[in-house]
């Protein structure tokens, strides 16, 4: 398993909602491109959408507070 | 209260004037350590006089130590550098991550509940214990998906961080609950599911539910609402359960009531405490006779 390359794809998602929409909109390429082998992109196929975009907001939110 | 728990707030700046006023029903206060990184000779000396008249603790927020990446030398200087200058009764951070590969969350996040992330989280565990000299109480956090290429349950990945690192935990009841709220679980099966005799200190605080577009609701940890009920009941069965002391921290971070409505949370949280107590005495005298 790499989760290495699994988390640096999460830190993606979470820290810049291009990266987000680019992921969604092919997922299998964009995961492949950070380089997860086979079963972690199965994996990132399952990801519920709605929920990863409710995170996503929620860090762009907490991060524009911020600033 | 049995067991010396004990009961405090976390440290505003908008709430300093009531807290100094109210010092006698307050057992702890807890600072965010980054607020304080670049606080001037006058305010540490402050805080280190503060920490003289109550126990105090210093809160991470950003050093990410749950993480295959490795934690910031830099980070953990400066919370060593404030450790040294404040000598806090502790001090804790969170079991997230925060950034890696040169990504920046900027807020904590879930790593995959796998041993590339137990490995690293215990390696970063054990730099942060030589550099600040003492190792952090660890906190759960709130998040709304579980990390993709997870091989274990949040709970067992939190057993085998606390066990593995032999860090106390600081367990906070509101993420527990809004994460069994969001994925459906039931908080208090999730509460009997962690290593409770490790948990040193705990934190309340409040939320509320938000629709995504997909028309499910989910209950977003925020610290600027009042900490629901179930989250006092929650703590009612920790400190029935839970044969150490507690340190109870209410965090607020905003849209601050009355200074008197929290310390009717402080007496609610200090209720419960007792209640849990209770229980827990009546039990261990049946299991005697």
């Amino acid at each position: 398993m790499n989760t290495d390359a699994m988390e640096i794809l999460l830190a993606r998602l979470f820290a810049s909602p291009n990266e987000l929409e680019q992921f969604l909109r092919d997922r299998e390429s964009y995961a492949r491109h950070c380089g997860l082998a086979h079963p972690q992109v199965a994996e990132v196929l399952e990801i519920d959408a709605a929920s990863l975009r409710f995170a996503a907001n929620s860090f762009e939110r907490k991060r524009r507070s911020r600033d | 209260m049995n067991l010396k728990d004990r009961v405090g707030l976390a440290w505003r700046d908008e709430l300093a004037t009531q807290i100094m006023l109210h010092l006698e029903s307050i057992d702890h206060l807890e600072i965010v350590a980054e607020r304080e990184w670049s606080a001037s000779r006058r305010r540490l000396d402050a805080l280190h006089d503060l920490a003289r008249q109550v126990p105090i603790s210093l809160h991470g927020v950003s050093l990410g130590l749950v993480s295959s990446g490795s934690v910031s030398e830099g980070r953990l200087e400066r919370i060593a550098r404030l450790v040294k200058r404040v000598k806090p009764d502790h001090w804790s951070e969170h079991l997230a991550f925060v950034r890696v590969g040169g990504f920046e969350i900027g807020h904590l996040a879930a790593a995959p509940y796998a041993p590339q992330t137990l490995a690293g989280a215990l390696r970063n565990l054990e730099r942060a214990r030589e550099v600040v000299g003492a190792m952090p109480q660890l906190e759960n956090i709130a998040t709304l998906l579980t990390p993709p290429g997870s091989c274990w349950t949040e709970s067992e990945f939190i057993g085998r961080v606390v066990y593995g690192s032999g860090a106390a935990m600081l367990l906070d009841l509101h993420n527990l609950y809004a994460n069994a709220c969001n994925f459906g679980q039931d908080p208090f099966v999730i509460l009997d599911s962690l290593p409770l005799e490790q948990v040193a200190s705990v934190h309340l605080s409040g939320g509320h539910w938000e629709s995504g577009a997909d028309g499910r609701s989910r209950l977003i940890d925020d610290h600027i609402h009042d900490p629901p009920e179930a989250v006092y009941e929650l703590l009612e069965m920790l400190a029935r359960k839970a044969p150490q002391a507690l340190t109870v921290i209410i965090e607020r971070d905003g849209r601050y009531p009355d200074f008197a409505a929290l310390l009717e949370q402080i007496a609610r949280a200090r209720a419960a405490l007792l209640i849990g107590r209770a229980h827990q005495r009546e039990i261990t005298a049946r299991h005697a006779a």
